[in-house]
């Protein structure tokens, strides 16, 4: 009788996991394709900053390299079904584990200084107004360079960029449920 | 689409209310690239971004623009953060007067989300005590 009781359990367990499948597989789509767009839109002089983007569950992290070069692509960790369904609240964390993520960010002021190479990503030059990195008064004889424009990171949080990444990829993987 | 519109909505209120205190404290916006003549001279920095235009979903109208405001404040570093959540306060203030205004038939309906913030920073190289704030917007051109 037990038997059978843990065999019904499972196979209920089975039915619930296949069911919540796309909507896990969805929001990890999701989480890695934002980290995708910051690595697009933000700044890339060596590289670093790019990949040292890190996606966290409660239990699982993926970090970037942090190698300097082309932005490599980030996969999420899969939520369970018990992460997904239950605790925490806030399935996925990104940030950035670059040491001058907050200078890339624009959150906070920094100096100026040319590394010594060119960047991997197209640089527009002009004069810094305040020390934050992207406040650039554009001038193409300029002595400083940016690779994003200003605020681009709260752009992208706050301008409906990031909403839209998300019901793009939970749709796309709804779609492929049949019922 | 009218961007111009939108972007006075938001400066407008923030240029009134700063140019208010005693002494006035200067504002600069997108593009305006004067420097204070004094590197510890308080002053205020607001960017406003757009972000996506004309999302169907958003409201039944289509002439909507979502967007960031970001405000920052420069007060003289080394005396303590007082000044500068003074003048926090009066940007937090304007920014939720627009949250006030009614809906009317021409103009912009425009409303801000959450305010995320303040933080804080001042680095070793900066003159300046530097407080942060953001906040989305919607608006809405009514014709």
């Amino acid at each position: 009788m037990a038997r059978r009781r843990n065999d019904f359990m499972r196979l209920a367990k089975n039915i619930e996991a296949g069911f919540l499948a796309p909507f896990i597989i969805g929001v990890a789509r999701s989480a890695e394709n934002i980290v995708l767009q910051l690595q697009e839109q933000g700044p890339a002089w060596s590289g670093q900053f790019s990949n040292s983007w890190e996606i966290a569950t409660s239990s699982k992290v993926s970090t970037g390299t942090g190698a300097s070069g082309e932005a490599q692509r980030l996969k999420a960790p899969i939520l369970t079904v018990d992460e997904f369904k239950f605790k925490p609240e806030i399935k996925y964390y990104i940030a950035n584990k670059a040491p001058h993520a907050d200078v890339a960010l624009d959150l906070v002021e920094s100096n100026y200084r040319y590394p010594g190479y060119e960047p991997i990503k197209k640089a527009e030059r002009g004069q810094r107004v305040s020390g934050l990195r992207g406040d650039l008064a554009v001038n193409p004889t300029g002595p400083n360079r940016r690779t994003a424009p200003l605020d681009w990171y709260t752009t992208y949080l706050r301008g409906g960029a990031i909403d839209k990444t998300i019901s793009l990829y939970m749709d796309q993987s709804l779609r492929n449920v049949k019922l | 689409m009218n961007y111009q519109s939108i972007r006075a909505t938001v400066e407008n209120p923030l240029l009134t209310a700063f140019g208010a205190l005693v002494p006035a404290v200067p504002v600069y916006f997108d593009n305006i690239t004067a420097v204070p003549p004094n590197t510890t001279t308080e002053y205020i920095r607001v960017n406003v971004t757009f972000g996506i235009t004309n999302e169907p979903t958003l409201t039944s109208s289509v002439d909507n623009a979502r967007g960031a405001i970001i405000i920052r404040i420069f007060t003289e570093k080394g005396r303590g953060p007082a000044r500068n959540q003074t003048l926090l306060t009066t940007a937090v203030n304007a920014l939720e007067t627009l949250n006030n205004t009614a809906k009317t038939n021409s103009g912009v309906f425009f409303r801000v989300g959450e305010i995320n913030g303040p933080t804080f920073s001042a680095t070793e190289d900066a003159p300046h005590f530097v407080g942060r704030i953001d906040t989305s917007f919607v608006a809405t051109v009514l014709s």
